[in-house]
């Protein structure tokens, strides 16, 4: 299924390449095409270059490009104008295209992209049960904590907090199921496809696909009443407010955001505030190893280490 | 005999007069359903900018043969992302399943060059484009309609005088 789906974006010839590589696609991370350049791959956390025949580079062609915009966008770019302003479309399945070419600017604002030249996949991965080992430390009394989940680009926080949201909708032994609102602007936690999801996120999640997350967090508190509200790559200021709003009507939050650490993510105004104000009970700061969602620390709302460390979950959740 | 075969003659030529009066009349009304087709195709990418496999598998829904052929199969084409640019799979499409249309070849050839034109760039330029071709087709239907009753009534005396030269050269 996810073999297909990644194979159905690509373009023909290179399709016949992956098919003949017998790759495994869990494994799997960025297929990169830059025109007239070897086709390269992120695999098993290695570079790797594709050939066509026995140690002869495949060499991306403009063709293969304008095939392949054709196939992401299911032959309609003008329907992801919003998406192409931002530089990428999310696919079915949750992966995301990057794209860059030569910006179409109107009123010193990016309004499209044409000639594009360099395509990068990003292959989104669901690893169920990935957030076993924070959900201790993010819990208490069955509920669930204010958490935000900071890591660089990269490092599998999408994937920690499908799953985090996966069981704190349906339940476990740390947490009762509750009932989780998603606010996915580009499709990357459900991976929605005509509005539905197509990874797992729970028996009791309501996905609001492609909304902009400061309306959509409003927007799912007024009606679909959540317990738990779910956001990812928070940045702007609009969703900073919107957060906080979420918390004062007793939605625990779900957040991703990307910093090196929580002290990177200290300098950064907004966010500085929020840390100093404890609006967080818990951060999972992603990164630091040589594998993608490896969890460097779990630290609780006055920075202290939680996991690993001394496994002692503090007083004030 | 003769005489009978003259009628038979004089019976043929009128009914092939009668026939590509006729056509000339569905080209027209076939020009009004692609009028039609593109005003909804119009209308849903502007409100709904869906992508054009789930509106044209749509529109379909709402359409007569030979069109929802064309579009299901089309839309259908599209779903499975093998057969490259969309230029090539629209104007195939036309070839294979409008190919009985009675549209004047002019109007038939605009038609295939309209599939160059979509699912490019943004909503506007795509509503613009199709907005372009429309004013193209609404010309082209006024002028048939200035020109449908002459030609309906010249195909219907060619018919009948053409049979009557035949069945006097025959004598």
């Amino acid at each position: 299924m996810k073999e297909d789906r990644i194979l159905k974006i690509l373009p023909g010839s290179i399709r016949q390449i992956f098919r003949r590589e017998e790759l495994e696609y869990a494994y799997l991370q960025e297929i990169k095409l830059r025109a007239e350049q070897p086709l390269l791959l992120t695999y098993r956390g290695s570079e790797r270059i594709l050939s066509k025949q026995r140690g002869q580079p495949y060499y991306v062609t403009r063709e293969d490009i304008r095939e392949m915009l054709e196939y992401i966008s299911n032959y309609s770019l003008y329907a992801y104008e919003e998406e192409m302003r931002q530089g990428f479309i999310t696919v079915e399945g949750g992966h995301r295209i990057g794209m860059a070419g030569q910006a179409i600017v109107e009123g010193g604002k990016v309004k499209n992209l044409k000639y594009i030249s360099s395509v990068n996949v990003r292959i989104s991965h669901e690893i169920l049960g990935c957030a076993d080992a924070v959900f201790p430390y993010i819990t208490r009394q069955k509920g669930l904590c204010h958490t935000l989940i900071v890591s660089p680009p990269g490092c599998g926080k999408t994937t920690l907090l499908r799953d985090l949201i996966r069981q704190a909708s349906t339940g476990n032994q740390y947490i009762k199921g509750r009932s989780v609102g998603v606010v996915d602007e580009r499709s990357e936690i459900g991976g929605c496809y005509m509005g539905v999801a197509q990874n797992h996120l729970g028996i009791r999640t309501d996905v609001l696909d492609g909304c902009p997350k400061a309306e959509g967090m409003i927007m799912l508190i007024r009606s679909m009443r959540p317990e738990i509200l779910a956001v990812d790559e928070i940045g702007a200021a609009e969703d900073v407010h919107a957060i906080e709003y979420a918390m004062h009507c007793g939605c625990k939050m779900l957040a991703t955001v990307h910093s090196q650490s929580v002290e990177e993510l200290k300098k950064r105004p907004l966010f500085g505030q929020m840390i100093a104000e404890r609006r967080f009970e818990r951060y999972i700061v992603l990164g630091g190893g040589q594998d993608v969602g490896q969890v460097a620390g779990v630290y609780d709302e006055r920075g202290s280490r939680i996991y690993p460390g001394e496994k002692k979950i503090p007083e004030g959740c | 005999m003769k005489f009978v075969g003259c009628l038979m003659v004089i019976g043929a030529t009128t009914l092939a007069g009668v026939k590509k009066a006729s056509d000339i009349r569905e080209g027209y009304r076939q020009m009004q359903d692609i009028q039609r087709l593109i005003y909804q195709l119009q209308g849903e990418i502007r409100y709904a900018r869906e992508c054009m496999g789930e509106i044209f598998s749509h529109i379909a829904g709402r359409s007569g043969p030979p069109y929802q052929h064309w579009l299901l199969s089309l839309s259908r084409r599209m779903g499975k992302r093998e057969q490259g640019v969309f230029a090539q799979m629209w104007e195939e499409g036309i070839q294979k399943d409008l190919k009985s249309l009675k549209l004047p070849a002019k109007e038939m050839d605009r038609l295939k060059a309209l599939g160059g034109q979509l699912g490019n760039m943004d909503v506007q330029m795509q509503i613009k484009t199709l907005d372009l071709y429309q004013e193209q087709l609404a010309q082209s239907m006024e002028e048939m309609q200035g020109e449908i009753r002459t030609k309906v009534r010249l195909c219907h005396c060619l018919g009948v005088m053409s049979g009557m030269l035949i069945a006097v050269l025959l004598l």
